[in-house]
């Protein structure tokens, strides 16, 4: 059976009277990479969070079998994450930063990090204010893959990158981090570019979760097809979830309605998550 | 202990410049000026601009000091022909040389290093003030900056950060200021003791005057620890309000010390002297400016049983140790680690 290493029940969070995040149920088991998909203001960071021990909450969490609030330093020696590529200290210098995290984390290897950082254009007596947002979360990443974590948590990791940087941050986590005993947890805005490594996601949506599903039955489950203009009361029979309208054909997104059914309108295809996400949006 | 250490280089290393380099930089600066006007011949007692105008024209200096002997005051002067005499309280005066009066020679071995520590005590006075500054903003600047969230990143206890934070910039602040403080003193007090032969001052012994500064070090450092101690509450505090203001938080941790107090005078108080209330109030500010330690300490120059000028060491210690005794000290270290636990736990229940 595989290991549970995230367990929600009830999980929720308030700012005031405002609820950030409602009462969620999670089970997030090794071997997963899931993405975590919502509009700015969702909760994404808040659910985030929450798993890391950053903010208090309503609820049952265990991450790793611990109470992130309460044993957040024990926890982080299982988890690794990556905020943002601005959260780096602007005054260090690189190589003070990794003599830091070496004396911090016990599961740091420094030389695999200062090895990484030797194929870069990073130089390690740089200090990070001068180095660009590429070379900057090449050193979060160089320290986070030198952490030997069961979990890596992503929150907007390459917000402002370029499309180069971008790719081969996500290639370096799937190369130098995953495998089927770890989990990989990443929100971002760019769902095209994540999707493709994506084995779960979790929209969230004001503070809900509205769909909580492996990619396979995300496949399986939402269709979409393109219907001529004739056939479209036959296809709004069918209720589907969400219809667009584009150069004379409609394309309608369909929720657990067989594939079969869907062939009599046309060759029914697997919904990408932004358009998915779009779909449950209204 | 490994990861406290390296938290206490951490915060060192961020907050170098206000810790490391300003006293660094007040110390050479002043080095610097001392030597400088060793060098021009104007490093002497009783300097003006009118004296050195008058020694450009060759014509001498009259420059004067007085010395409290205990028994009333004596003036040093050094003639316009480079002799220094000494005019005793009772009016006798006398010219300095080898056979100078050993109570007067004792009094210039004591005082001697006494007015270069209070000149070389700059950069530790200015560390004073400003771990005030680093403290407000050592746990808000994170939150601001960000990198609060790298650091929690790290498998590292909310109480290790923050206790961390007091450590350094207090503990190790201070001590590195004071450290600055005596190596400057050193150089001040070597100057001196090397040029004082120039203005006609000989027989003093450059033996006793480095042992007596090695006395006041040891007074300096005793009474800085126990400074630290009263003052620990207060540095908890404002490391708690870092913690949590929004914004501004020097002037969210100190404008109550003050403002407080104010109102309550504007508003109650009734010119009594003897004001529990207003004294409670003014409590934290006295630690600060170590009010309860130093309160009814003697000079730090005074006449032994024989008369003769010297650092009473014991007897300071002493002074400053009996506070120790004192309910109020012990109070205060205990509010300190209540601050300090509610500082830890502010930061551990916000991300930013």
């Amino acid at each position: 059976m595989t290991e549970v290493l995230i367990s929600a029940k009830g999980l929720a969070k308030n700012y005031g009277k405002k609820q950030a995040l409602k009462p969620t149920n999670l089970e997030i088991p090794a071997g997963r990479i899931v993405g975590v998909i919502g509009a700015n203001g969702a909760g994404k960071s808040t659910l985030l969070n929450c798993l890391l021990g950053l903010s208090d909450y309503q609820g049952d969490l265990h991450v790793m079998g611990m109470n992130p609030l309460m044993q957040r330093a024990a926890l982080m020696e299982q988890v690794c994450f990556i905020a943002d590529v601005a959260t780096l200290p602007r005054w260090a210098k690189v190589a003070d930063l990794l003599d830091w995290v070496a004396g911090l984390h016990p599961k740091f290897d420094q030389a695999k990090a200062v090895a990484r950082l030797k194929t870069t254009t990073v130089q390690l007596d740089s200090k990070v204010k001068s180095l660009s947002k590429g070379m900057i979360v090449q050193v979060h990443l160089a320290i986070a893959l030198a952490i030997d974590a069961r979990i890596l948590v992503l929150d907007e990791p390459t917000l402002g990158l370029d499309i180069v940087n971008r790719r081969g941050f996500y290639d370096a986590i799937l190369s130098d981090f995953f495998d089927e005993t770890r989990t990989v947890i990443i929100t971002t805005h760019q769902v095209d570019e994540v999707e493709p490594i994506l084995s779960h996601a979790i929209f969230i949506r004001d503070g809900a979760v509205t769909l909580d599903a492996s990619m396979d039955v995300i496949a399986e489950r939402f269709l979409a097809v393109d219907v001529l203009d004739t056939q479209k009361a036959e296809a709004e029979a069918l209720r589907p979830l969400y219809g667009r309208s584009l150069l004379g054909r409609t394309t309608y997104v369909f929720d657990g309605v067989p594939a079969d059914r869907l062939k009599a309108f046309g060759e029914p295809r697997r919904v990408g998550l932004a358009d998915l996400f779009v779909a449950l949006a209204q | 202990m490994n990861k406290f250490l390296t938290l206490i280089r951490r915060d060192m290393a961020d907050n170098r410049g206000a810790l490391v380099i300003t006293p660094i930089v007040i110390a050479a600066i002043l080095l610097v000026v001392t030597t400088f006007a060793t060098l021009t011949g104007n490093a002497r007692f009783g300097f003006d601009p009118e004296d050195f105008a008058t020694q450009q024209q060759h014509q001498g200096v009259k420059g004067g000091v007085i010395v409290d002997t205990g028994e009333g005051t004596a003036t040093v002067k050094r003639s316009p022909d480079g002799t220094i005499t000494i005019t005793s309280p009772d009016g006798e005066t006398k010219t300095l040389d080898q056979t100078i009066d050993p109570k007067a020679k004792a009094g210039l071995e004591a005082i001697l290093p006494v007015g270069t520590a209070v000149a070389a005590a700059l950069p530790l006075a200015i560390a004073l003030i400003s771990i005030l500054f680093v403290l407000a903003g050592a746990l808000h600047d994170e939150r601001k900056d960000r990198t609060i969230l790298f650091w929690k990143s790290m498998p590292v206890s909310d109480l290790q950060t923050t206790s961390a934070k007091l450590v350094s910039i207090v503990g190790i602040g201070l001590f590195f200021a004071f450290a600055v403080t005596i190596a400057l003193h050193i150089a001040i007090t070597g100057l001196a003791v090397a040029t004082i032969g120039n203005v006609g001052i000989t027989g003093i012994s450059a033996a006793t005057i480095f042992l007596n500064a090695t006395k006041l070090w040891t007074v300096l450092a005793v009474g800085l620890l126990i400074y630290i101690g009263w003052a620990l509450p207060v540095y908890g505090w404002v490391t708690m309000v870092s913690a949590w203001a929004p914004k501004m938080p020097f002037v969210a941790a100190f404008a109550p010390l003050f403002v407080v107090p104010l109102v309550y005078m504007a508003i109650a108080y009734r010119g009594d002297d003897d004001d529990k209330v207003l004294d409670a109030l003014w409590e934290p500010v006295g630690r600060l400016i170590g009010e309860p330690m130093t309160n009814g300490m003697g000079r730090m120059v005074e006449p032994s049983s024989d008369h003769i000028p010297t650092i009473p060491v014991a007897d300071v210690l002493a002074h400053l140790s009996k506070s120790l005794a004192e309910p109020s000290f012990w109070i205060g270290l205990v509010v300190a680690g209540a601050f300090t636990y509610a500082a830890s736990e502010i930061r551990r229940r916000r991300a930013l």
